[in-house]
């Protein structure tokens, strides 16, 4: 028998995903329903369940400091949210299991079933990752870049980042608010590392925003014009991936 | 121009289906019609700049009935429109009222440790609508509420003047906080609509 408690900040949404387990799940037992991050961490300790469905938005706090505070207990986790949180992206990259609210009762039966069968040690190592992830995805969500000029260091927001332009052997870079940094390293240093930052390196000279990107001109082969309307030039070879790419940012 | 609050609509989704599952299919139906009620009008006002406080608090009120059902004896409200005000046809920005409201909901009320009362009150003296909003919050310094309150000052520094103080008892412990938004008529169509 599986022995499961719910972490619902909502009275009623604990008892429609109590009473929906027990008419749809066999093998289990609601042992425990709580309601706030306190209630949560005693009742996990005190009845050390097999698995625990987790509201993501608690009153008091989140699901995740729920976690924080029963390492070594080890209970497959379900999350539960009513909104596609972005904590959503770090569990589907720690492979742990989430239900977003409404709940489909054939997603519940599929979610129970899985953890039925997963052995506790890879439970704690999931959970890890998805700790370090969601620590990663807090840092990553707004990331600068390290740029050395003449006079010391500067730290830039990437989002702030218009388009690179190369310039010889050195870098320069086209910020908002009509700013201008001109860097000691040339283009290619930076193409990789903005390349995950939804960059696109789109000729030998340029490297772009793709989020700054207003128009594209169909003039001498291809123009992208920019937030600032500086108009660069898309070279031949990149067309279709330029393309590819804007498509596929927006609806 | 619609700004919805996702946690809003799947959470009152979310409660329909407890209603159903629950049997309590009369509570269903008029949660339904009341949430359609609001997210029509939601939707209405979202199109338009300006709209009369008498349209903005109905929305409020729609909004915390469908709140006070959800979170069941969490909160308890009271909204008075004084008749004969003369401001009938007197227009304000859509919504800023209504998402001041919200928030306060989420920051503050579904926070509180004890259960809340916000009692609502709008006045229209001498050419300016005062909107009062009193609980029995006690203020814990910044938090998103202060915040658009600073940006309301700012967005419309000619026209709202947006402030919040602690209310004592007479033996001047604290026991609550009210908030105002006092509009100035004369200027306030003049306001450039930022959201």
């Amino acid at each position: 028998m599986q022995q499961i408690v719910i972490v619902e900040d909502e009275p009623r949404s604990r008892k429609f995903l109590n009473d929906i387990l027990l008419e749809h799940c066999e093998d289990i037992a609601v042992v425990g329903l709580a309601g706030n991050v306190a209630e949560a961490v005693q009742m996990i300790r005190e009845k050390k369940p097999d698995l625990v469905f987790m509201d993501i938005e608690l009153q008091t706090g989140t699901g995740f400091d729920v976690l924080e505070q029963i390492k070594g207990l080890q209970p497959a986790i379900i999350f539960t949210t009513a909104y596609d949180h972005y904590a959503i992206k770090a569990i589907k990259f720690s492979a742990v299991d989430y239900l977003l609210k409404p709940i489909d009762v054939e997603e519940l039966k599929a979610a129970v079933a899985k953890t039925q069968n997963k052995a506790p040690q890879s439970q704690e190592q999931t959970l890890e990752m998805l700790m370090q992830n969601l620590k990663q995805l807090k840092t990553n969500d707004n990331p600068t870049i390290t740029l050395s000029v003449a006079d010391g260091l500067e730290f830039i927001p990437v989002k702030d980042i218009i388009r690179l332009e190369a310039a010889g052997a050195y870098t320069n870079f086209f910020l908002k608010n009509n700013r201008k940094i001109m860097v000691s390293k040339n283009l290619k240093e930076y193409e990789s590392l903005l390349s995950d930052h939804d960059f696109m390196r789109i000729h030998n000279s340029h490297i772009i925003n793709l989020s700054e990107v207003k128009r594209m001109l169909k003039t001498d082969g291809g123009l992208a014009v920019m937030s600032d309307d500086a108009e660069i030039i898309i070279s031949s070879k990149k067309k279709d991936d330029f393309v590819h790419a804007m498509r596929h940012r927006h609806l | 121009m619609l700004q919805l609050n996702p946690h809003f609509i799947f959470n009152s989704l979310n409660h329909i289906q407890y209603f159903i599952n629950n049997g309590e299919k009369a509570v269903a139906l008029s949660y339904v019609s009341r949430f359609s009620k609001f997210m029509r009008q939601l939707t209405t006002l979202s199109n338009t700049n300006y709209c009369t406080i008498q349209e903005e608090l109905l929305l409020i009120g729609r909004y915390l009935e469908l709140e006070k059902i959800r979170f069941e004896n969490k909160f308890d409200y009271s909204i008075t429109i004084p008749r004969n005000t003369g401001a009938d046809d007197v227009q304000i920005p859509s919504l800023i009222l209504y998402r001041l409201v919200e928030d306060i909901v989420y920051g503050r009320v579904l926070k509180s440790l004890n259960s809340v009362f916000i009692k609502i009150n709008f006045d229209y003296r001498q050419s300016y609508i005062f909107f009062t909003l009193e609980d029995n919050i006690p203020l814990q310094g910044q938090d998103t509420t202060t915040q658009q309150l600073n940006m309301l000052n700012n967005i419309y520094s000619d026209s709202i003047v947006a402030t919040q103080a602690v209310v004592l008892n007479t033996d001047n412990s604290i026991c609550g906080s009210l908030l105002e938004v006092k509009f100035d008529t004369t200027t306030i169509k003049e306001t450039p609509v930022i959201f």
